[in-house]
């Protein structure tokens, strides 16, 4: 499927491309202004002023997307700021009157909040701006507290691999979340942090959480299954592939033994496998074009 | 056409990191079989994989298995004359120039050689990003960083007919020299396109112009204007250009770089532009050298002007 840009520089169209650059550039800039000027003069403001602000921004934000049809690219830019305000509003109501909460409150308690929105709103941007504060909110929060700290990492694998796992399987029954690019990020995200337990189980000095790795492979089979044969997505292959080859790399230099060892046992293993990595990618891609 | 660009992408990461095992591991037997200094060895090797890379790219039918080893070996060859002359001493000892000069040099003469000696176009776009990102450091060095922009600007705007790598290359080097210059204090990447030393106007000038002669010659080419007035176009462009270039010039290069690469149909390149316009925004707001006060005025002034402009273009348009 074609993206709205795609379509225009296919098919040369000047006149709507002149004018979503001056609208969309001109926001910004106007945007960023309004934003400077506020940063400028943030000391002198009273805090009922500063709070009238950011609300009228919410409410503004809101009124204007229930007024809009909710296919326009309108009525999701207003959810998304509305959405983003009210993280913005805690943010500030922390400032004000200093609450002492810790950092991973201000998300989680953001993620509840904009939950009803993104339920109501069934936009598939506003479920990743979910993900991503339950990120924050878990990657900022205090593990040592809870006594999990040596989990941290693998918590985020695991936490953002099931959501991943949930929003294929639901993108099949549900429209809105069946969205390329949105998809595109939540398993950029699975796969990160994928990569990134498996690297800490390399090279971590006390890793006996072997379960981590059973948990790797069950979701690389997952990826590979439903994005090769069920619906060819060659993005989230090449990622996937890629975190793959990190980490045999990873794992080689490791357990090679001495540095020059390493590096011979990573060449001879590592270039190979990366040729063949990319003729399969590459022979994916041609069916794909086909 | 995406999946093209996404394993392209993909190539030359695994392509990296197989340059990089293949120099620990090509110098580990080298210098274990020949009793050779470090320093040597990288210049041995460094000259024996740019040579490979020309010969492997030069054979008429080739299989993807040659394409994947010249990948590595180009860019063995340029890392492996980058730690062969020193090039390291640059953040320790900045008063060493010649090393930084003659090494970028050479880097930029070398792939400028590759380019027209091969005709693969992952590896030319690829030899004329190292010419052009050492010419960048090169000038830079040499104090003349301020035309580096005009000279980024004049390339892509003369090459694009028949050399549409280079334009690719340029690009690539433009943003990733200006991204590395605005986060690291490394000497020769220290500023973006600021202009703060000699030939900060000429430098400004002759870029607006740059950019009004192709702004004013795309409306030419499409038909786009009703009126004609494509001179005063053309004038108008290139004040708006000045003001913008020499407040903000990374902004104003990215803005460029859109529509230049809407022009020639380049979605990634196109994307990746917006997302440095959006990262230079971020960077403007922390820049030390004007108030917040007088950088909220330059926003706020260059959004206004932009929706006139969208107002004025609207009316002039035909069929708008």
């Amino acid at each position: 499927m074609q993206s709205r840009l795609e379509k225009l520089i296919e098919k040369e169209d000047f006149i709507t491309f002149f004018d979503y650059f001056f609208m969309v550039l001109g926001a910004i800039f106007l945007a960023s202004g309004v934003m400077f000027f506020i940063a400028y003069n943030w000391q002198v403001l009273g805090k009922f002023f500063k709070f009238f602000l950011v609300e009228a921004g919410i409410v503004g934000s809101f009124l204007l997307s229930y007024r809009l049809d909710e296919k326009s690219i309108g009525f999701k830019s207003s959810i998304l700021v509305g959405s983003f305000l009210i993280g913005v509003l805690m943010a500030l109501f922390g400032q004000v009157y200093q609450s002492g909460a810790e950092s991973y409150e201000l998300f989680l308690y953001w993620a509840v909040i904009v939950l009803p929105i993104a339920i109501l709103s069934r936009f598939s941007w506003i479920w990743v701006f979910e993900v991503v504060l339950l990120n924050f909110a878990f990657y900022t929060m205090d593990w040592y507290y809870i006594g999990l700290h040596r989990f941290e990492v693998e918590t985020m694998s695991i936490i953002n691999g099931i959501i991943f796992v949930v929003w294929s399987i639901l993108s099949d029954k549900v429209e809105f979340l069946n969205q390329k690019y949105a998809t595109r990020v939540i398993a950029t995200l699975a796969i990160f942090w994928m990569g990134f337990a498996m690297q800490e189980l390399i090279f971590s000095r006390y890793s006996a959480d072997g379960w981590i790795a059973i948990f790797s492979i069950l979701l690389a089979i997952f990826t590979f299954y439903r994005y090769r044969y069920k619906e060819l997505d060659i993005y989230i292959l090449s990622i996937l592939v890629l975190c793959l080859n990190l980490i045999v790399a990873s794992a080689i230099l490791r357990f090679s033994g001495s540095f020059s060892g390493s590096i011979i046992t990573g060449a001879i293993v590592m270039i190979p496998v990366g040729f063949f990595s990319i003729a399969w990618l590459k022979n994916l891609g041609e069916q794909d074009e086909k | 056409m995406k999946s093209k660009i996404t394993i392209h992408i993909f190539t030359a990461i695994l392509s990296f990191i197989g340059a990089l095992l293949m120099i620990g591991f090509s110098t580990i037997l080298l210098s274990d079989m020949i009793n050779l200094s470090h320093k040597s060895t990288y210049l041995l090797l460094g000259i024996l994989y740019y040579i490979l890379s020309i010969v492997m790219l030069r054979e008429k039918s080739r299989e993807l298995f040659i394409t994947y080893f010249a990948t590595i070996f180009q860019i063995s060859s340029v890392i492996l004359l980058l730690i062969s002359s020193d090039l390291n001493i640059l953040f320790f000892h900045v008063n060493r120039y010649y090393h930084v000069i003659v090494t970028l040099s050479l880097i930029s003469i070398t792939q400028a050689i590759f380019y027209l000696l091969v005709d693969s176009r992952p590896h030319k776009i690829l030899a004329s990003f190292f010419t052009f990102f050492a010419l960048d450091g090169l000038m830079v060095t040499l104090g003349l960083g301020q035309l580096v922009g005009v000279l980024f600007v004049a390339v892509l705007l003369f090459s694009i007919k028949k050399h549409i790598e280079i334009a690719y290359g340029v690009t690539i080097a433009i943003l990733l020299s200006l991204f590395f210059s605005l986060n690291h204090d490394f000497y020769f990447l220290r500023r973006g396109f600021r202009f703060e030393y000699n030939f900060t106007y000429i430098a400004v000038v002759l870029m607006s112009v740059l950019v009004g002669y192709f702004i004013a010659n795309l409306l030419k080419e499409k038909n786009l204007l009703a009126n004609n007035r494509y001179t005063i176009i053309s004038f108008i462009v290139t004040v708006f250009g000045v003001v913008l270039f020499y407040f903000q010039p990374t902004i104003a290069i990215t803005m460029f770089l859109i529509l230049f690469w809407f022009y020639h149909k380049s979605l990634a390149l196109m994307i990746a532009s917006f997302l440095m316009f959006l990262f230079f925004i971020y960077k403007f707001y922390y820049m030390l050298d004007s108030t917040l006060l007088e950088k909220s005025l330059i926003m706020m002034t260059s959004g206004i002007l932009l929706f006139g402009f969208r107002y004025f273009l609207k009316k002039g348009f035909k069929n708008a």
